[in-house]
């Protein structure tokens, strides 16, 4: 599961959006092992294209050493599909080398519909992961016991999505 | 590049098989010294002196099709 700020979410969705019909792409970064997506950093797509997205190499070791400055690591890889279901393509499994990371895909095509999915992608199988949006972490400010973490959730229509292992029906 | 590559190899056996195929750095992955990647520099045969930071990150790319193979 993916649990993820509303924020966090709107500004890939506004990304998206603004860049729609080229590619968008980008990485959240967050405390290495706590799983939670902190700081989002837009990338350059170097592709350019509607079809394909590439992080710029230089901008990439930019980033990728800030983490590493700060213990941080890509918790969250970023990129719409902007003609397609936001599925991998084939693309997409044959890069995933972050076996630790969720790939989320963000549709930006209202004929594909749907909102962001999310994705864990180890050695070319694909699982698709339950999104979890909320106005904050739990811990992060002091809650009365915090017994019903259920009210911090935001019922955003993708935040339900079930889980699912399936690899090849929706492979396209 | 190449022989800091080579010798990577005799410290970790298989390393190698990991970074390059057929004589070249696998298509994926970045390879930088310093602060340049060696793909715009002389690639495998960028000079490496002592003090040079090496650095090995997996490419980030997709999409939305199978253009990449
Ligand atoms: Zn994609």
């Amino acid at each position: 599961m993916l649990t993820i700020l509303s924020e966090l979410v709107d500004a890939m969705i506004q990304q998206a959006q603004t860049d729609h019909p080229m590619e968008t792409c980008g990485v959240i970064a967050g405390r290495e092992g706590a799983e939670r997506p902190m700081r989002l950093i837009p990338m350059r797509n170097v592709a350019a294209s509607e079809d394909m997205f590439m992080f710029d190499a230089r901008e990439q070791l930019q980033v990728w050493r800030e983490m590493e400055a700060n213990g941080e690591e890509p918790v969250v890889i970023y990129h719409s599909h902007t003609h397609s279901r936001a599925y991998p393509s084939k693309d997409d499994i044959l890069c995933a080398a972050e076996p630790h990371a969720h790939y989320v895909i963000i549709p930006t095509d209202p004929a594909y519909g749907g909102g962001i999915r999310s994705f864990r992608i180890v050695n070319g199988a694909v699982v698709e992961e339950t999104i979890r949006v909320v106005e904050q972490y739990a811990g992060e400010k002091s809650l009365p016991l915090a017994e019903n973490r259920s009210s911090h959730v935001n019922h955003h229509p993708y935040s339900h999505r079930s889980a699912s292992t399936d690899q090849r029906s929706e492979a396209h | 590049m190449r022989e800091v590559i080579e010798n990577m190899e005799i410290q970790f056996p298989g390393v190698k098989e990991r970074l390059m195929a057929d004589g070249k750095v696998h298509r994926f992955l970045n390879i930088y010294v310093n602060d340049d990647d060696i793909r715009f520099a002389e690639n495998l045969d960028t000079s490496v002196q002592a003090g040079d930071a090496i650095t090995i990150l997996p490419a980030v790319a997709g999409g939305c099709g199978d253009r990449l193979r």
